[in-house]
């Protein structure tokens, strides 16, 4: 049994705020790895345990959509039973749109504030991007979120759904159009217009499917009253103050609410709005490969986070925490600071899993 | 800078529908920027900002708040201890309007504290009026509160908004000063309001005597 005073967490504990010299070789590393998917992915039978371990580090931008579909159990491993199995997933969604939004569809009136509440948080996710300004991605967005509303009438449509769509929606795009994912803009807006209209239903379905296979583990975040997210803020408390009793006794006492509410909005939207949009897709990458246990997951990268800045915050008081906490540095992280913040996340996951 | 000197510290909360511009009002306050570039906003966020009133400093620190009902569990930890309260409609969407005295009870019900309160219809830069001005100030009256017309987008009354709520914390923070400093609730001359607050804010609150 592993415990944790076994482990030397100094080890694994990076007190720098920077992640320097990171390892830039990764970019010659990218032809092997490419080819070492492309050899999974060509077998008739994908081998997903080898799949979920690759992936867990990182997947080409290339080969993003097949592999995320895949990860999610969206798409079957099987090669010879996906392409039905999808083609039906499609057609059920399709149903769905020409239910839910047939001419002269009548709506009651939760339905239309719903509405009314999906169309504002539309016209502003990720609003600094070409993409997501886009007339025509809006309406594909708007459509998706409503009908997850509709088909989950638990929890329902709830803010921060709309940035866990989002990268589901670029990276299935992207195998039809040109992104610049580091701009997220069109390389040519042009393309969009002139695309298939048949091929655009494809990408919205197959983010509509994957969203709900993403969310389907962590329903109660979203419900009433959200227990899930609750649970998490108990046990990101329980972890912190075994990793870091000064930092958790330091956050504690000069936050009380606070810092809850600051769990609460970073684990609403998966993290997503800590990172430029591009690192949060290696972000998914490893999320992914988790298969349910992501929302864990989370809860470390998180701690490693603060764990990060555990120095810097002990110095702080009230109104510095906070506006540290509010405008976190992670947003000026490149990809491979987050996999290494994702290594460490992991470690700490492992001491506390084997506990 | 905002961490300097001060007389009060304040808490202030921003309630009202998701949409009517509550983030854009504290960016073009707190920051002096007006941006298209918002996303929603979930739970809460926090700025700080000093508002000057006269010959004293208030210290604000404002919470934003998240419109969807759904949040409404972790927004309302936040009344507790709300000394500001800027309830915000938008001019353009008559249910924002319609809905502020839900947002106004919600506050009644769940604080007994005086509250200093405001109201805003924001987006007077639209050509799209839904509400009249009338009607803002009816419902002001009737909560006995001020009441202003705003453009967060244009920068406009947006100061005022902030001057107006200031002036009658100031009267009443004078008025609860007195009436408290009896009562040792007063710590180097600042008046405390938030329990919370009271535990956070010691170090910070050794240098504010005035």
């Amino acid at each position: 049994m592993l415990s944790i005073q076994k482990v030397n967490i100094a080890s694994l504990y990076n007190r720098n705020e920077e992640y320097k010299s990171c390892n830039r070789e990764t970019d010659r590393e990218d032809g092997s790895k490419i080819q070492k998917f492309k050899d999974i992915l060509h077998q008739n039978i994908i081998p997903i345990n080898e799949l979920l371990h690759l992936a867990w580090s990182g997947v080409p931008s290339e080969l993003r959509s097949t592999v995320w579909r895949l990860l999610l159990k969206y798409q079957s491993p099987n090669r010879d039973a996906n392409f039905a199995i999808i083609e039906r997933k499609r057609s059920m969604y399709y149903e769905m749109c020409d239910i839910y939004f047939a001419k002269n569809q009548q709506y009651d009136e939760r339905e239309k504030k719903i509405l009314k509440q999906i169309s504002e948080d539309v016209k502003r996710t990720i609003p600094d991007s070409a993409i997501f300004r886009n007339p025509q991605i809006q309406i594909l967005l708007e459509r998706i979120l409503f009908i997850w509303n509709i088909r989950n009438p638990a929890c329902g449509y709830v803010q921060g759904m709309n940035d866990i769509v989002s990268p589901f929606l670029v990276v299935f795009l992207s195998d039809y159009i040109d992104i610049d994912t580091t701009k997220l803009q069109f390389t040519n807006e042009k393309q969009l217009d002139h695309l298939d209209q048949r091929l655009i239903k494809q990408v919205e379905a197959d983010s509509y499917w994957c969203l709900c296979k993403l969310l389907e583990s962590v329903l109660d975040n979203y419900t009433n009253s959200q227990p899930g997210l609750v649970r998490f803020y108990n046990k990101f408390k329980e972890i912190l103050s075994a990793l870091d009793k000064k930092l958790y006794e330091h956050l504690t006492t000069s936050l009380s609410m606070e810092l809850y509410s600051f769990i609460f909005k970073w684990s609403t939207c998966m993290l997503l709005r800590m990172f430029q949009f591009e690192v949060g897709l290696r972000l998914f990458d490893t999320l992914l490969a988790e298969e349910q246990n992501y929302f864990e997951l989370c809860l470390f990268i998180i701690i490693s986070i603060l764990m990060k800045f555990s120095l810097k915050i002990q110095k702080l008081q009230y109104d510095e925490i906070m506006i540290l906490l509010e405008k976190l540095p992670t947003r000026e992280w490149s990809e491979s600071d987050l996999s290494l913040c994702l290594s460490e996340a992991y470690a700490y996951q492992k001491i506390f899993s084997k506990k | 800078m905002s961490l300097g000197y001060y007389d009060w510290l304040v808490k202030v909360i921003v309630l009202g529908d998701s949409g009517v511009g509550k983030t854009n009002i504290l960016t073009q306050f707190c920051d002096s920027k007006f941006s298209q570039n918002y996303t929603a906003t979930i739970g809460v966020d926090f700025k700080i900002k000093i508002l000057n009133v006269q010959d004293k400093k208030i210290k604000l620190q404002i919470w934003d708040t998240a419109g969807q009902e759904r949040f409404r569990n972790i927004t309302q930890t936040y009344y507790k201890g709300a000394y500001g309260i800027i309830f915000v409609y938008s001019l353009i969407d008559r249910n924002s309007f319609n809905n502020v005295e839900g947002w106004i009870k919600s506050i009644l019900e769940s604080t007994t504290d005086e509250v200093c309160s405001i109201l805003v219809g924001n987006k007077l830069d639209s050509q799209d009026r839904r509400v009249q001005t009338a009607e803002g100030e009816k419902l002001a009256q009737k909560y006995n509160m001020p009441f202003i017309e705003t453009s967060a987008l244009e920068n406009k009354n947006i100061q005022d908004i902030f001057d107006r709520l200031g002036q009658n914390l100031k009267i009443r923070l004078e008025n609860e000063g007195q009436k408290v400093s009896n009562n040792i609730h007063t710590q180097s001359g600042q008046f405390k309001l938030n329990q919370e607050v009271n535990q956070t804010e010691q170090p910070t609150s050794s240098c504010n005597s005035c």
